[in-house]
């Protein structure tokens, strides 16, 4: 019995000793994340799948502007953008080197999207604690892990990982997304150049400019 | 979902067309030619093959864009992913030969409609077998492998007057088309009577 008082008592301790690093990380993640302006940054997103060995690789780039304005393009193995600013947004396919506007359908979901990339992009994920159970672990990189408190969200998603350097202030290195089935995507982020002028037309709803054009005004800012 | 079935119902009632695709009877031999549509047909899709893929969908009058993840074993069975931004929206497992297995869907995607749609439409662009298909022509003189199966349903594929290219596909049942492709093997419009579909292929 006493055995027993004293594992519950450690174990509470260690839940509570969790709480408080996971409170503490949060906070520092808050105060030494850029406050960024605006960001560009490079990724790589996998999709691993039950019925697959290998996964599907896409490569694009990411351009963020506060408050709410962002950029989401795949430049390999197809070329596609999905730009929003705010409440309105647009998706562009090219085929045979022609840019092609979509009249979409799912349009209403994107504002949540964007505002979910936004908060993540800035680290304000203490935020959302009424919406996810907070958890650290430590797997080489500092992994803060989200889990849905809300069982419709928990449908789609069971987990968010988000994996963290020791220098916090570029934000998370990856994010892993897994789903209640096994299956998980993973995003890694790479070459972020934070507060650097994004050329106009960048989240241009109707004409987006090339990617290649603001890619070098982006790295020639920076010299 | 009764209302998105309903629509879908009445698209497939509304605008199902006949085929113009006739054969020619009886088709004029021409074993050279046969075997170059054949060996066509075989190299369309080869076996062994994983593929990425990039569709555009429209459908009651809306658009998606869905990533597509194709893997064809060497024994023909094939396995496809579709992908939206968040989440899969169908994984399929299509058999040689046997009923084509559901392997998930996203809650808005009724698994009839993954059957149907999207598990029919990827048999009859990549998991055709040659050596189930008779050769034919067209009434346009053109070389055509086709094949009636079971289920009432005609499958042709239609190539161009040496054989050496494949220029149509079309599953069709008592004369109306059900579905009819055309294109290049990277580039593909698909015509269905509940959707339209223009699917890229970027890697072999």
């Amino acid at each position: 019995m006493r055995t027993t008082f004293i594992l519950v008592m450690m174990l509470a301790g260690a839940v509570e000793a969790q709480t408080n690093d996971v409170a503490a990380f949060l906070k520092r993640l808050g105060e030494t994340t850029v406050k960024a302006e605006t960001l560009f940054v490079e990724y790589a997103q996998e999709r691993h799948l039950s019925l697959f060995e290998e996964p599907l690789r896409t490569e694009g780039y990411l351009c963020f502007q506060k408050p709410n304005s962002i950029r989401w393009e795949v430049t390999k193995p197809y070329r596609s953008i999905l730009v929003s600013t705010g409440n309105t947004a647009a998706q562009f396919e090219q085929t045979d080197g022609r840019w092609k506007r979509l009249d979409l359908s799912y349009m209403k979901s994107i504002p949540n999207f964007v505002g979910g990339m936004a908060m993540f992009l800035e680290g304000r994920y203490a935020e959302r604690q009424q919406d996810y159970e907070f958890a650290l672990r430590k797997d080489g990189d500092t992994v803060l892990v989200l889990k849905p408190k809300q069982k419709a969200a928990g449908q789609f998603i069971s987990a968010f990982e988000l994996h963290f350097t020791e220098d916090l202030t570029a934000g998370a290195r990856q994010v892993v997304m897994r789903q209640p089935d096994g299956d998980w995507t993973s995003i890694e982020f790479s070459h972020q150049v934070a507060n650097k002028p994004l050329p106009a037309g960048t989240f241009d709803l109707q004409t987006p400019a090339d990617i290649e054009g603001i890619q070098k005004a982006v790295r020639d800012a920076g010299r | 979902m009764r209302a998105g079935r309903l629509l879908v119902l009445l698209l497939l009632a509304g605008c199902a067309t006949r085929s113009p695709l006739t054969l020619q009877t009886p088709a004029t031999a021409d074993t050279a030619l046969e075997q170059r549509a054949r060996q066509t047909m075989r190299e369309l899709v080869p076996r062994g093959t994983r593929l990425t893929q990039r569709a555009i969908v429209n459908a009651a009058g809306r658009q998606f864009s869905c990533d597509g993840l194709l893997q064809i074993a060497t024994d023909g069975d094939l396995r496809l992913a579709l992908l939206a931004p968040m989440g899969v929206i169908a994984e399929l497992h299509v058999p040689p030969d046997q009923a084509i297995e559901v392997v998930k869907t996203a809650p808005s995607f009724p698994e009839p409609w993954a059957r149907q749609y999207v598990g029919t439409t990827a048999r009859l662009l990549f998991a055709m077998d040659e050596s189930a298909f008779s050769f034919g022509r067209l009434t346009d003189g053109r070389p055509v492998l086709w094949k009636d199966t079971a289920e009432g349903e005609r499958w042709l594929y239609v190539f161009n007057a040496d054989g050496t290219q494949w220029q149509e596909a079309e599953m069709a049942r008592g004369g109306t088309r059900l579905c009819h492709a055309v294109g290049t093997p990277a580039s593909i419009h698909v015509t269905a009577p509940a959707f339209e579909l223009d699917l890229r292929t970027m890697g072999r």
